[in-house]
């Protein structure tokens, strides 16, 4: 019997047996040797009593006599399984003088687990046991475990509304810092941004520039949601600092040292970064960004694809500024890949520049208008992206 | 949901690592910079393949470049295969002037070699 000392059965006394028998002397002689065996025992005289016994203090194992005055075994097996309480697990073994299939067959259909024929075997009663004993455990560590990861579910899903309230109030104050659509110096400008996940990484901003210019950037910071979205804000500040030196060179830079600090996450970002003169002129600095588009007042679309690399990916001198004429009525396009390359149906930068064409004797609002409709209409569910717009338009 | 993103194989001094996830992006990156950093080891010469890769977002994108700047500026890094999307995203980020880019693993053995 080395294999059932060696399998990992639970200690006989932590599981409970009750014994139905009306043999007096048959129901001692077996309550004994269970008992011996070390488990806890507890005997009723017929079918009736043993079901009181049952549902006032359930047992485990349930080992029952065929027949008995009132209440048969079968009967107190059917009773029992219908007032088996949900999570509760019951083995019962079935003691019959019959050994014929059909006997065996009503007490299985009727929720026996096991068989015993009388006279009893005691050692086949044993292995009955000992099996009833590993299934009570195993049962009981199923039980636990479900009541663990019921616990883990509960904590997680509080998690969640937590962090989901959190990201709410998180992308309310980063809305707060997008500028409101105005004139602003020699531009005009509006915006479209629908970030993927509540908070994104895309982030752009139009400030006034000494001398009557103005200064805008669009950036996308790799990644999205809070930690994209943290990275973005803090750079805003340092990015308006070329409002005032008008250097784009030396922001840019700036920008690219602090990203590329940060190297445990490979953190970096596309950027384009625009001065405009009072006399229609714009410098423009672009790192990776998805070329801009330059639509001249009389028509023309322009995709300014020169620039370099994304900035705080590769430490490498960030790119030089091109210099173009912005005459009044031309408008630049600043956006992030997520535009072209978001939805189930993406707008493609050929959709881009139909779009641009289509809206150029719109208003800037009414373009906007347009950009958004076209978006909705592609996303065909959640974005996979930030998807945001800038139109800067010279209104002199 | 826990298969492997990465294949590694060593070809002599060259490492090799192959792209197993049909996607490079947010929720890929973090397990292809650990199972990267743990193929690579001191590896200073590397093929990445992605053959199979029909998408890498911009954090992926990161990550592919983190794995290239793990060898600079010594060491060599190579790229097979990449698709038509990852082409693109490539040289709209200017990426492909640094890079080195070969349309087959075995011609970017070749080159990771010489």
């Amino acid at each position: 019997m080395d294999w059932l000392r060696s399998s990992p059965l639970s200690r006989p006394s932590q599981v409970s047996v009750l014994v139905a028998d009306d043999d007096p002397i048959v129901r001692e002689l077996i309550a004994a040797q269970i008992e011996a065996l070390g488990y806890e025992v507890r005997t009723a005289e017929d079918g009736q009593a043993a079901a009181a016994a049952a549902l006032a203090n359930w047992p485990d194992v349930l080992v029952t006599d065929w027949s008995m005055p009132g209440m048969d075994g079968i009967e107190l097996i059917r009773h029992l399984r219908a007032h088996c309480a949900p999570g509760r697990y019951l083995h019962v073994i079935l003691m019959t003088t019959s050994s014929a299939a059909e006997a065996i067959g009503a007490g299985l259909a009727a929720g026996a687990d096991d068989y015993v024929p009388k006279p009893l075997d005691m050692m086949r009663l044993q292995l009955g046991l000992a099996s009833a004993g590993r299934l009570v455990q195993l049962q009981g560590q199923l039980q636990r475990k479900n009541q663990r990861l019921e616990r883990a579910h509960n904590r997680l899903r509080d998690a969640y509304r937590m962090t989901r309230r959190d990201l709410q109030a998180a992308a309310a104050s980063q809305r707060r810092l997008l500028p409101d659509p105005r004139q602003e110096g020699p531009i005009r400008f509006d915006w479209l941004c629908l970030p993927s996940n509540l908070i994104g990484g895309d982030l752009f901003d139009v400030a006034p520039r000494p001398g009557g210019g103005a200064f805008a950037f669009h950036i996308d910071v790799a990644g999205h949601g809070v930690p994209a979205a943290l990275r973005s804000t803090f750079l805003h500040d340092r990015l308006l600092r070329a409002a005032g030196s008008g250097d784009l060179r030396q922001t840019a830079t700036e920008i690219s040292d602090i990203l590329l600090e940060d190297a445990a996450d490979d953190s970096y970002c596309t950027a384009a970064l625009a001065l405009f003169d009072p006399q229609g002129v714009l410098t423009l600095l672009q790192a990776g960004h998805p070329a801009p588009r330059l639509l001249r007042r009389g028509g023309g679309i322009t995709a300014l694809e020169e620039g370099g690399l994304p900035l705080g990916l590769i430490d490498v001198p960030v790119p030089e500024p091109l210099t173009l004429a912005f005459e009044p009525g031309d408008r630049l396009f600043l956006y992030s890949d997520g535009l072209v390359d978001c939805g189930s149906e993406p707008l493609g930068e050929d959709g881009l520049d139909a779009l641009i064409e289509e809206s150029s004797a719109l208003e800037l609002s009414v373009v906007i208008d347009r950009f958004k409709a076209a978006m909705v209409e592609r996303k065909g569910g959640p974005l996979s992206d930030d998807v945001s717009l800038l139109v800067i338009e010279n209104s002199r | 949901m826990n298969a492997p993103v990465l294949a590694a194989e060593r070809h002599d001094e060259v490492a090799v690592l192959s792209v197993l996830a049909p996607r490079l992006d947010a929720s890929a990156a973090p397990r292809f910079r650990a199972e990267a950093s743990e193929a690579t080891g001191d590896a200073r010469r590397i093929v990445l393949d992605l053959a199979k890769v029909e998408f890498v977002d911009s954090t992926g994108l990161g990550a592919l470049i983190g794995l290239m700047k793990s060898v600079a500026p010594t060491g060599v890094f190579v790229l097979a295969g990449a698709g038509r999307q990852v082409t693109k995203l490539l040289s709209a980020t200017k990426l492909d002037r640094v890079l080195n880019m070969e349309p087959d693993l075995s011609q970017a053995l070749s080159r990771a070699r010489r």
